[in-house]
């Protein structure tokens, strides 16, 4: 904490501009090494300095009724009826804190309503089979995109019968209904601009029965972006 | 804090007494000692409709109103069950294992009082596909040893009986919470609790942790 002592002018010492200048610069000092702990909670608000958020982006693919299927098992982006689960910003955005643009918070959500088989008609009761899911970014608008790595997540999913009764008839056309989340931070050090992000799926066979292909089928699957601010601009 | 008006503010033709002086001054002085509010930075507003000097964000110092946190692991995707191999960056959790922090993930940070918003996901894998020996397990945030325990997400379900259903042995995790913390040094972190199939037997199969993050933005403003 920057301290400030004010020495107050005593009777006979001089009062002149120099004796002014020396406790006004003890109070300009002061001031000027405040930390940032001096601030009461919520004393910079809206008509001091801008929003967290310099901008937001949400988009919304599928729904309910508009399932849509994968079968790659090398990563493809989520998509139906022609849109991509993909924001495009409209621009660059670099990222840093020289920038103006601290990160962009990420969130998304995908409803899978089933990972199946392709051979047979309904899940192996036990099976290895998974789906994949990651979000990636690309750095211009045709620039290439790169896999968030940390963002990685899948799932596996299977039916079991009463007492471990595999392949139990009663779950026959069973589907799984997992929703998966991921949240990231992209920051500088992922990629120094960020044009678009999207979320890229894939499956893997179950290696237990044969590397039999799967057929992953999706519904409404969401991508929301905050851009955050930094410090300076 | 309260505004101050001088209470002897020097005026032309006036003569200036040194008591004037100090009771002009000193006010403004103890004024620092306290927590500053909003009133006393000009704002963008009513600072510029009046020909000052308003306080803008590049007068705050680099990362001193938006912070935030984040840390990452990435653990390149190996299948347990066509024997691939546990990673470097895989953590292993046994069946009842207490509450245990994600490694690499531990954020430390010094900051005034304000909220933090902490977002913390991971991937679970038990490299199973037999629920008789697969744990249960849960995720959660924890802030200065305490765990937060509206941020519990995951499952601690276990049973002597047969479980018939849907069962997933590999699965993503994820949980987020807004948390007030007073000025100083805190730390927060993502912790794993695991639960075995049955309270009499510890299960076999151990809980994987792959990849993972965790970000805690400090919501000064």
């Amino acid at each position: 904490m920057a301290e400030i002592n004010f020495d107050a002018l005593e009777e006979l010492d001089q009062l002149n501009a120099a004796s002014l200048n020396t406790r006004f610069a003890e109070v300009r000092n002061g001031i000027n090494e405040l930390p940032i702990d001096s601030m009461a909670a919520g004393a910079l608000n809206e008509n001091h300095i801008p929003s967290l958020v310099v901008g937001q982006a949400s988009i919304r693919v599928g729904s309910a009724a508009l399932t849509h299927s994968y079968t790659s098992t090398t990563y493809t982006v989520i998509t139906r009826a022609g849109n991509d689960l993909e924001i495009d910003f409209g621009s660059d955005i670099s990222l840093g804190t020289g920038n103006g643009v601290g990160g962009i918070l990420v969130f998304c959500e995908v409803f899978a309503r089933r990972l199946r088989n392709t051979t047979n008609a309904d899940p192996w009761s036990y099976s290895g089979a998974k789906a994949f899911f990651r979000i990636s970014a690309a750095p211009s608008s045709g620039g290439a995109y790169a896999a968030i790595n940390r963002t990685e997540r899948y799932f596996q999913a299977l039916f079991e019968g009463p007492a471990g009764t595999p392949n139990y008839a009663g779950l026959a056309g069973t589907s799984q209904r997992f929703v998966i989340p991921i949240q990231t931070l992209i920051t500088s050090s992922d990629s120094s601009t960020v044009r678009k992000i999207r979320v890229e799926t894939k499956v893997a066979p179950d290696p237990g029965h044969g590397g039999d292909a799967q057929t992953l089928l999706l519904r409404e699957s969401y991508l929301s972006a905050i851009v955050l601010r930094s410090s300076k601009s | 804090m309260s505004w101050k008006f001088p209470k002897n503010p020097v005026l032309a033709d006036s003569v200036a007494e040194i008591e004037n002086i100090n009771d002009s001054l000193r006010p403004f002085a103890e004024e620092t000692y306290g927590r500053l509010n909003e009133h006393n930075w000009a704002s963008i507003t009513q600072a510029t409709a009046n020909g000052g000097d308003p306080f803008v964000a590049d007068d705050v110092a680099e990362d001193g109103v938006f912070v935030y946190h984040s840390a990452g692991v990435h653990s390149s995707y190996t299948d347990f069950l066509a024997g691939g191999a546990v990673n470097a960056q895989d953590q292993d959790f046994a069946s009842w294992s207490n509450w245990t922090a994600l490694d690499s993930l531990t954020l430390s940070i010094t900051c005034p009082q304000t909220l933090l918003w902490v977002h913390g996901s991971c991937q679970i894998d038990c490299g199973s596909m037999d629920s008789s020996t697969t744990p249960s397990v849960r995720l959660a945030i924890r802030v200065d040893g305490a765990i937060l325990l509206d941020s519990v997400a995951g499952t601690a379900e276990c049973d002597n009986d047969g479980v018939a259903g849907m069962l997933y042995p590999a699965f993503p995790l994820s949980t987020s919470f807004v948390v007030p913390v007073a000025s100083g040094e805190h730390k927060i972190d993502l912790v794993v609790k695991t639960s075995g199939v049955s309270p009499a037997a510890v299960s076999s199969t151990a809980a994987y942790v792959r990849s993972r993050e965790l970000i805690c933005l400090e919501m000064r403003r």
